[in-house]
């Protein structure tokens, strides 16, 4: 005895969901920022020799350097 | 007849576990003792223990033969199909037919894709057992 079945059809449904992109606008005046570090730096200086000059032996501080 | 996609298909096929094209599609008949659970169910190792078992029965059940999967832009509509699925000379009793993808290597991780409610038993004896699929396709996803 033969059988035969008739299968409906398998559904589905896709949709893609609405996304929103929001951009805003900044308002005003938008002034260039210029840097006031001055380009010339300074040379540190401890009991008026310069930083880069002080014998490593002797670099203390503190008690220990009085 | 009632024919449900199982909920995590699509999920399967986004996941690249589906392929309907190049991958082994079979469709396997279960018996009533089968309870579908369209949430729950996602691979066959939820369905195997309740297969089939008859003449011209073989575990696994039956490859969809001649595959298509199609976009019909005057629709919307992806179809996916197949020829007819027949057991010839076959005794067998069963009550759901399972679409699942076989080509992974175990049960546990050949994704369900759907399945059809005969809504009773249907048996063959000695003869065929055919699924006639829906003249529109097996599957067919609406794009909104």
């Amino acid at each position: 005895m033969n059988i035969r079945v008739e299968a409906g059809v398998l559904s589905a449904g896709a949709e893609l969901v609405e996304s929103k992109a929001t951009v805003e606008v900044l308002s005003g005046d938008i002034s260039p920022v210029v840097s006031s570090f001055p380009l010339i730096f300074q040379v540190l200086t401890i009991g008026g020799n310069s930083i880069s000059s002080i014998n490593p032996e002797f670099n203390l501080i503190g008690v220990k350097a009085a | 007849m009632p024919s449900k996609l199982y909920g995590n298909f699509l999920l399967k096929a986004l996941n690249k576990e589906v392929d309907f094209d190049t991958d082994t599609i079979k469709v396997a008949l279960v018996t009533s003792s089968y309870t579908p659970d369209q949430d729950a169910h996602d691979y066959l190792d939820d369905v195997v223990a309740y297969e089939v078992s008859g003449t011209g029965y073989s575990s696994g059940g039956a490859s969809l033969a001649s595959k298509t999967a199609t976009y019909d832009s005057a629709t919307n509509v992806i179809v996916l199909d197949a020829a007819d699925t027949t057991w010839a000379s076959s005794t067998i009793t069963a009550r759901y037919a399972v679409i699942y993808d076989a080509s992974p290597s175990t049960n546990a991780t050949r994704p369900l894709i759907g399945y059809v409610d005969f809504g009773s038993d249907q048996s063959s004896t000695n003869g065929n057992f055919t699924i006639t699929w829906d003249s529109t396709g097996i599957v067919r996803i609406t794009v909104a």
